[in-house]
C-alpha cells in the first residue's frame, strides 16, 4: 500500500474582495500517493488552480487560507504541515521538494532573462553547496596539474568559504573586485553544465543554443519544456502541473505529455496534474479527483471514473464531452457565485436528482467502493 | 448545392519590415494559394495548429483583410460561374474584367464592401475582448443596424430584442455592460451582434475555445439551432479537433498557409490520408482510458511561415517523405468521395 | 402606459452607469489621500464660487486688486488698517475692515488671493481644454492611421517637446508681444496643412519612411522659398491684439499639447489592436465612428488623469510667468504677481529676515496647496479609474 506523499485536510480558502468574500475552497480533502499521477479536474472557477497554489502556500492576496492542513511527507517519513511553516522553510521546500509548472509558458518565464539564466537561478538557490563542491574539484584538479597560479588558489579559498557560509560579508566584498571574483566564473560554468544537462533531458535537440535564448524567441512547446526543466531541476518529490498543455497546439501537447510521462518514470516524482480536459486525464493520470465550486466531489481510479462515475456532476461532465453523431448535452444552469454559495451541497440547484437534504446539509466524503470516494447524499445512502 | 464562397488562388501575405528605412524585406505567407468552396447551408470546418493561417483565411474571406492576390466569389449564380471559368482563359479580356469587378469581392472597395458586410459576419474567439467594455449590450447589438442603415430607433430596438431572444438571453440584459455577464453569455451577445443584420455567411473564429466544457455544449447547440432556423452557412475555424468533428459537415486541414486535406467529416476523421492530418488526428487525447491508440508523435516544431520549406511544406517533418517532396509542391487533388489531398503519395 | 414605459426605460438606461458611479465613489472613500485631494479642490472651488461674497470687488474690474497709492513700494503687515484714499473709501463701503493678510505694493493680499483662485481655475481649465482638444485630434489621427502621418506628427511633437517648458513659454509670450498680423503663411499652416494630412490619412497613403523623410525636406524647402509670396497680400487681413492673458494662454497651450498627444497616441495604439475595434470594422463602421465610439471611450481615462495632474502644473507655470513679469498685467489678481512684488522683500536683512513673510508665504501657500490638491486628485483618479486595478 503506497503511502501518502501529500495530504490536504479540510482546506478552507477565502478571497476578500470588494464584492464580498469569495469562498473559494470549502473543506477540501485530497490525498496524493507516492509515485502516482493524480488528476484534478474541474471547470473554470472550481478552485483547482488555487488548490495547487495553496499546496505551495503561494495564494495571492486578497486570498487567505483560513484553516486546514497541507501535510507533506518528506524522506524518512517525516511529516510537516506546510501551512504552519515559516517563510524560510517554505522557500527551501519550494523548488526543491515540490515545484510547480504553469499554464502559459511565456508568462511563467521572465522575458528579460535568458532561459539558461532562469534555470540557473533554481540551481543557485537550492544546490549551491553541491555546485561549489564541483567547482572546487575543478579548481583542485587544475592546481594539481600545475596549471593554476595565485589566483586559482584564491578561487579555492573563496569556494571553500562559499560552501561554509554563502552569506558572509567578505564574500560579498570579494565578489565585487574584478580579478578576485573569478571563482564566480567557475561556478557559473558548473551551473551552465547542469542547465544544459536539464535541457537535454527535456529532449531539446540543441540545448547549448537554446540556453542563451530569450523566452520570446522560443515557440510554445520549447518554452514549456524550459519551464518543466525549471520545475524538475532539483528532482522534486512532487510536481504540480497547472494546465501546462492548455495553451499549446495539439501535436505539441502530445509531445509534452509524452515527455512528462517519460520524465516521471525517470525521476520518480509524483504529479498533481490540474486540467479541465478529460482526454488528457485519460491519457496521463492514474487517479482522478473531480472538483466543483470549491469542493472535491469525487475521487477514484481513472478507469473507474470513466466507466462508473457516481457523482451527478461527474456524470454530467462526461456526458457533455462533444461526441460526433450524438446531440450535445450540456449541464443546466451556471456555476453558482462563490460569494454567497448555496447552502448544503453546492451542486444541488443543477442536480437532476436533488432531494431535500441536499439543499440543507453538506454531504460528507464517503468511500462508496474500494478507492472510490464520493461526496453526495444520494450515492452514500 | 450552390456554392456560397469560392476562393481561387487566394493569397494573403503580411510584410515584414526591416532595415533602416523599414522596407519590406520578407513576407509572412499566412495564406498561400488557397482554393476551396463552401456550399450554402453547410458548416465548413477549418482546422490546423497555431500559425497555419486559418484565422487569416477566415478574415480574408469576409474581407476584413485585403488579399494580396486571388479571387473570392461570394454567392455567384451558376451561369455566371460558367462564364467566369470560360473567360479565365483570356484574363486580359474586357468581359473578364467586368465580371471580376462585379462578382469578385477581392476587388471590392468602400461602397460595395459596406453592402457586403451585411451578408457576411464574424464571431470572435474571446468575447471579453471582442465586445467594447464601455458600451451597453443594447448598443453593441444595435450597432450593425445603425451603421448600415437597416433600422433605427424603435424598429432597431425590436430587432435587437428579437435576436437576443434567439440566442437565449432576455430583454433584461439590454441595459448592462459586458463584464457583468459570464463567458458563455458574452459569447452569445457576440453571436447576437453577428446575426442582427441577417447575414448569410458567418465565420466562427474559435468561438468555443475560451469557454468551459459545459458551456461549450450549450453554444454548439445554439449554433446548430441558429443554422437551421436562419439558413446560415458557417465557416468554423478551430484548433479543437473534437469540437469540429461534431459540428462540421466538411473539414479542411491547413498547414503553413495551405490546405493539405479536405473531406467530409466522417471520411476525414476515419481515413485521414495526408501524413500531417494523420499525425494531427492521432494526437487528439481521447477521453477514454481503455482505448489505446497508436501514437504518431510529430517531431520538431512548425517552421516559420516567412521561409517555408521548398516543395511540400510538410516534407521536413514527414515520416513518408520522398525525393519529389522537396522539389515540387503537391496540388490539392480529388481522390473520390469529395476527398481532396495535397500529397505526392496519392497523386502518382 | 406610454409615459410609464418611457420612465422605466430611462431608469434602466441609467442604472448601469449609476452602479459604476457608486463603485467609483466607494473606491474614493477607501483612500485617505484621495479624500484629501478632493477636499482641497472642493475648498478652492468654494472660495472661487463665493469670491464676490468673500471679497467684494472694489474696482470696476473685479480682477483689479484695489490698491493704496500712498504705500506703493512698501508692504504692510496683516491687520493693518485701511488708509482712506479713493480705493480705501470704496473698500470700507464694501465691508472691509482691515487688511486681513496685509498689503504688498499697496495691494490687498487677501483680495488678490481670493480672486487669484478664480483666475487660477480660469487659466487652468481653459489651457487644459485647448490642449486636450489639440492633443486629441492630433493624437487620434497619428495613432489611428499610423504610417507616414504618424511619423510627421510625432516628429513635430518631438520638436516642441524638446524645448524646456518654462523657457519656451517665456519666449512665446515675448514673441507674441506685438500685434499679430495674420498672413497667408499662417493661414496655410493652420488650415491647409492639417486638411492635407487628414485627407491623406483618409485615403491611406502608404509611403515608407524613406518617402516621409523626402517629403519633409521638400515641404521645408517649399516653405522657405515661398515665404515671401505667402506674406502678401493676405486673404484674411486681420490684426490680432492679444491681451496679456491671451498671450499666456497661447503660450501654455503650445507648450502643453505635446504631452497629451503622446499619451493619447500610446493609448490608441494599445486599443487599436483589440478585437472589438476589428469587430466594429467587420460591422461596417466608418473610421470616424470607430474613433469616436470605440477607441476614445476606452482611452479617455489616462487622459483625464493627466489632465487633472496638469491643471496643477499649468497654474504653477502661469504663476512662474507672472513672477517673471511677463504674465498677468500690472494689478491683475494673480498669485504669481503677488510674489513678484515681494521679490526684493523676501530677505529683508540680517536683523529681521522674516519681516515681510506675509508677502510671499501666503500667496505661495495658495499656489502650493492648489497644486497639491490637483496632484492628489490626479493620483486618486489613476488609482480609481485604472481598469486593471479597479476590480481588485
Amino acid at each position: 500500500m503506497a503511502k501518502n506523499l501529500l495530504e490536504i485536510r479540510d482546506l478552507q480558502l477565502k478571497f476578500y474582495t470588494y464584492e464580498g468574500i469569495v469562498e473559494a475552497l470549502d473543506s477540501v480533502d485530497l490525498d496524493l500517493k507516492e509515485g502516482e499521477t493524480l488528476g484534478l479536474v474541474g471547470e473554470t472557477g472550481c478552485g483547482k488552480s488555487v488548490t495547487g497554489l495553496s499546496t505551495l502556500v503561494l495564494v495571492p492576496s486578497p486570498g487567505r487560507i483560513e484553516s486546514g492542513h497541507v501535510i507533506l511527507t518528506k524522506e524518512e517519513d517525516k511529516k510537516i504541515d506546510l501551512l504552519k511553516q515559516k517563510d524560510e522553510t517554505l522557500m527551501k521546500i519550494r523548488g526543491d521538494d515540490m515545484s510547480m509548472i504553469f499554464q502559459d509558458p511565456r508568462s511563467a518565464l521572465n522575458p528579460v532573462y535568458t532561459v539558461g539564466n532562469q534555470i540557473a537561478e533554481v540551481f543557485m538557490h537550492h544546490r549551491l553547496k553541491e555546485l561549489c563542491q564541483k567547482a572546487l574539484d575543478e579548481v583542485n584538479k587544475s592546481i594539481a596539474s600545475r596549471k593554476g597560479g595565485i589566483l586559482t588558489r584564491f578561487e579555492r579559498k573563496a569556494l571553500n568559504k562559499m560552501i561554509k557560509n554563502p552569506k558572509s560579508i567578505s564574500l560579498k566584498i570579494i565578489s565585487r573586485i574584478p580579478l578576485l571574483n573569478r571563482y564566480k566564473r567557475r561556478l557559473k560554468k558548473e551551473v551552465k553544465k547542469e542547465s544544459v544537462r536539464m535541457l537535454r533531458e527535456m529532449r531539446i535537440a540543441d540545448p547549448e543554443r537554446v540556453i542563451d535564448m530569450y523566452p520570446h524567441e522560443l515557440s510554445g512547446g520549447m518554452a514549456q519544456r524550459a519551464v518543466i526543466a525549471m520545475g524538475l531541476a532539483c528532482n522534486p518529490q512532487l510536481l504540480i502541473a497547472d494546465e501546462p498543455t492548455t495553451n499549446l497546439d495539439v501535436t505539441v501537447q502530445l509531445q509534452i505529455l509524452n515527455l512528462i510521462r517519460e520524465l516521471k518514470q525517470q525521476y520518480g516524482s509524483s504529479i498533481l496534474y490540474i486540467t479541465h480536459d478529460m482526454g488528457v486525464i485519460a491519457e496521463l493520470c492514474q487517479r482522478v479527483a473531480v472538483m466543483y465550486a470549491g469542493n472535491v466531489v469525487e475521487v477514484a481510479d481513472v478507469l473507474e471514473i470513466f466507466k462508473n462515475p457516481l457523482h451527478p456532476y461527474t456524470k454530467a461532465l462526461l456526458e457533455s464531452i462533444p461526441r460526433p453523431g450524438k446531440e450535445f448535452k450540456s449541464i443546466e444552469g451556471t456555476v453558482p457565485s462563490l460569494i454567497n454559495p448555496p447552502a448544503g451541497c453546492r451542486f444541488h440547484d443543477r442536480c437532476p436528482n436533488a432531494i431535500e437534504v441536499c439543499k440543507a446539509v453538506k454531504p460528507k466524503m464517503m468511500e462508496v467502493k474500494k478507492g472510490h470516494y464520493v461526496q453526495c447524499h444520494i450515492v452514500s445512502k | 448545392m450552390s456554392a456560397i464562397i469560392e476562393t481561387v488562388a487566394l493569397k494573403k501575405y503580411y510584410p515584414v519590415l526591416g532595415g533602416i528605412f523599414r522596407r519590406r524585406v520578407a513576407d509572412v505567407k499566412a495564406v498561400d494559394n488557397v482554393n476551396f468552396t463552401v456550399y450554402r447551408g453547410e458548416c465548413f470546418g477549418l482546422v490546423g495548429e497555431s500559425g497555419c493561417g486559418k484565422t487569416t483565411l477566415g478574415k480574408t474571406i469576409i474581407r476584413l483583410l485585403q488579399p494580396n492576390a486571388g479571387h473570392i466569389y461570394f454567392d455567384v449564380p451558376e451561369d455566371v460561374q460558367e462564364e467566369i471559368k470560360k473567360e479565365q482563359g483570356n484574363p486580359k479580356s474586357e468581359a473578364y474584367g467586368r465580371l471580376l469587378r462585379k462578382y469578385d469581392i477581392a476587388t471590392f472597395r468602400k461602397g460595395k464592401l459596406q453592402q457586403l458586410r451585411r451578408k457576411m459576419q464574424i464571431v470572435y474567439q474571446d468575447p471579453t475582448t471582442s465586445l467594447n467594455p464601455r458600451m451597453l449590450v443594447k448598443d453593441i447589438i444595435a450597432e450593425p443596424l445603425n451603421v448600415q442603415g437597416i433600422a433605427k430607433g424603435s424598429e432597431a430596438r425590436r430587432r435587437v430584442v428579437e435576436v437576443l431572444e434567439k440566442v437565449g438571453l432576455t430583454e433584461r440584459h439590454l441595459y448592462r455592460y459586458p463584464h457583468e455577464f459570464s463567458g458563455g453569455q458574452r459569447q452569445r451577445i457576440a453571436v447576437a451582434r453577428a446575426l442582427v443584420s441577417n447575414p448569410e455567411f458567418v465565420v466562427l473564429d474559435e468561438p468555443t475555445s475560451s469557454v468551459d466544457v459545459s458551456v461549450r455544449a450549450q453554444l454548439l447547440n445554439l449554433f446548430q439551432d441558429l443554422q437551421k432556423d436562419l439558413h446560415l452557412t458557417y465557416l468554423f475555424v478551430s484548433h479543437d479537433l473534437s469540437v469540429v468533428e461534431c459540428i462540421s459537415d466538411r473539414v479542411a486541414v491547413m498547414y503553413l498557409g495551405k490546405i493539405v486535406e479536405l473531406a467530409p467529416t466522417m471520411e476525414l476523421y476515419n481515413r485521414p490520408m495526408h501524413p500531417y492530418a494523420v499525425a494531427l488526428f492521432a494526437s487528439i487525447p481521447i477521453p477514454d482510458p481503455t482505448v489505446k491508440r497508436e501514437r504518431v508523435v510529430l517531431a520538431g516544431e512548425v517552421p516559420s511561415p516567412i521561409n517555408p520549406p521548398a516543395g511540400c511544406r510538410f516534407h521536413p517533418r514527414c515520416s513518408k517523405v520522398m525525393q519529389i517532396c522537396s522539389k515540387q509542391e503537391p496540388k490539392l487533388m480529388d481522390i473520390g468521395n469529395g476527398h481532396f489531398v495535397a500529397c505526392h503519395l496519392y497523386t502518382q | 402606459m406610454e409615459p410609464k414605459g418611457r420612465l422605466k426605460e430611462i431608469k434602466a438606461g441609467i442604472t448601469p452607469t449609476i452602479k459604476e458611479l457608486k463603485f467609483t465613489i466607494s473606491r474614493i472613500k477607501n483612500s485617505p489621500l484621495s479624500i484629501l485631494g478632493f477636499a482641497i479642490i472642493i475648498f478652492f472651488v468654494i472660495i472661487a464660487i463665493s469670491a464676490p461674497v468673500l471679497a467684494p470687488p472694489v474696482c470696476p474690474d473685479p480682477f483689479r486688486i484695489w490698491q493704496d497709492e500712498f504705500t506703493i513700494g512698501s508692504a504692510r503687515p496683516p491687520g493693518s488698517s485701511i488708509f482712506i484714499d479713493f480705493n480705501g473709501a470704496q473698500a470700507l463701503k464694501q465691508g472691509y475692515t482691515s487688511h486681513i493678510f496685509g498689503t504688498v505694493e499697496g495691494m490687498d493680499i487677501y483680495y488678490a488671493c481670493i480672486w487669484g483662485t478664480v483666475g487660477a481655475f480660469r487659466i487652468g481649465f481653459m489651457v487644459v481644454v485647448f490642449t486636450l482638444i489639440i492633443g486629441l485630434i492630433i493624437g487620434c489621427i497619428a495613432g489611428y492611421y499610423g504610417g507616414v502621418i504618424d511619423e510627421i506628427m510625432m516628429r513635430f511633437t518631438d520638436i516642441i517637446f524638446a524645448f524646456p517648458g518654462l523657457i519656451l513659454a517665456m519666449a512665446l509670450v515675448i514673441a507674441l508681444n506685438r500685434p499679430w498680423d495674420i498672413d497667408n503663411g499662417f493661414l496655410a499652416l493652420i488650415f491647409l496643412v492639417p486638411a492635407a494630412i487628414v485627407i491623406a490619412a483618409r485615403y491611406g497613403f502608404k509611403f515608407s519612411t524613406l518617402w516621409s523623410v523626402a517629403l519633409g525636406f521638400f515641404g521645408l524647402i517649399c516653405i522657405i522659398l515661398f515665404r515671401n509670396i505667402l506674406k502678401s497680400p493676405s486673404l484674411l487681413p486681420m490684426t490680432l491684439n492679444l491681451t496679456d492673458l491671451d498671450k499666456v494662454l497661447i503660450a501654455l497651450v503650445i507648450v502643453g499639447w505635446p504631452g497629451y498627444t503622446r499619451v493619447i497616441r500610446g493609448e490608441i495604439l494599445k486599443v487599436k489592436q483589440e478585437d472589438y475595434v476589428e469587430a466594429a470594422k467587420a460591422v461596417g463602421c466608418s473610421d470616424l465612428r470607430i474613433m469616436i465610439r470605440h477607441i476614445l471611450p476606452n482611452t479617455i481615462y489616462p487622459i483625464l488623469i493627466i489632465a487633472s495632474l496638469d491643471i496643477g502644473s499649468i497654474v504653477l507655470l502661469a504663476a512662474a510667468l507672472s513672477f517673471l513679469g511677463i504674465g498677468a498685467p500690472y494689478g491683475y489678481a494673480d498669485w504669481g504677481q503677488l510674489i513678484s512684488f515681494s521679490r526684493d522683500k523676501i530677505y529683508a536683512g540680517r536683523i529681521e529676515p522674516w519681516k515681510y513673510w506675509y508677502t510671499f508665504i501666503i500667496p505661495g501657500l495658495f499656489i502650493a496647496v492648489f497644486t497639491l490638491g490637483w496632484n492628489l486628485l490626479g493620483d486618486a483618479f489613476r488609482d480609481i479609474l485604472d481598469p486593471t486595478l479597479r476590480r481588485k
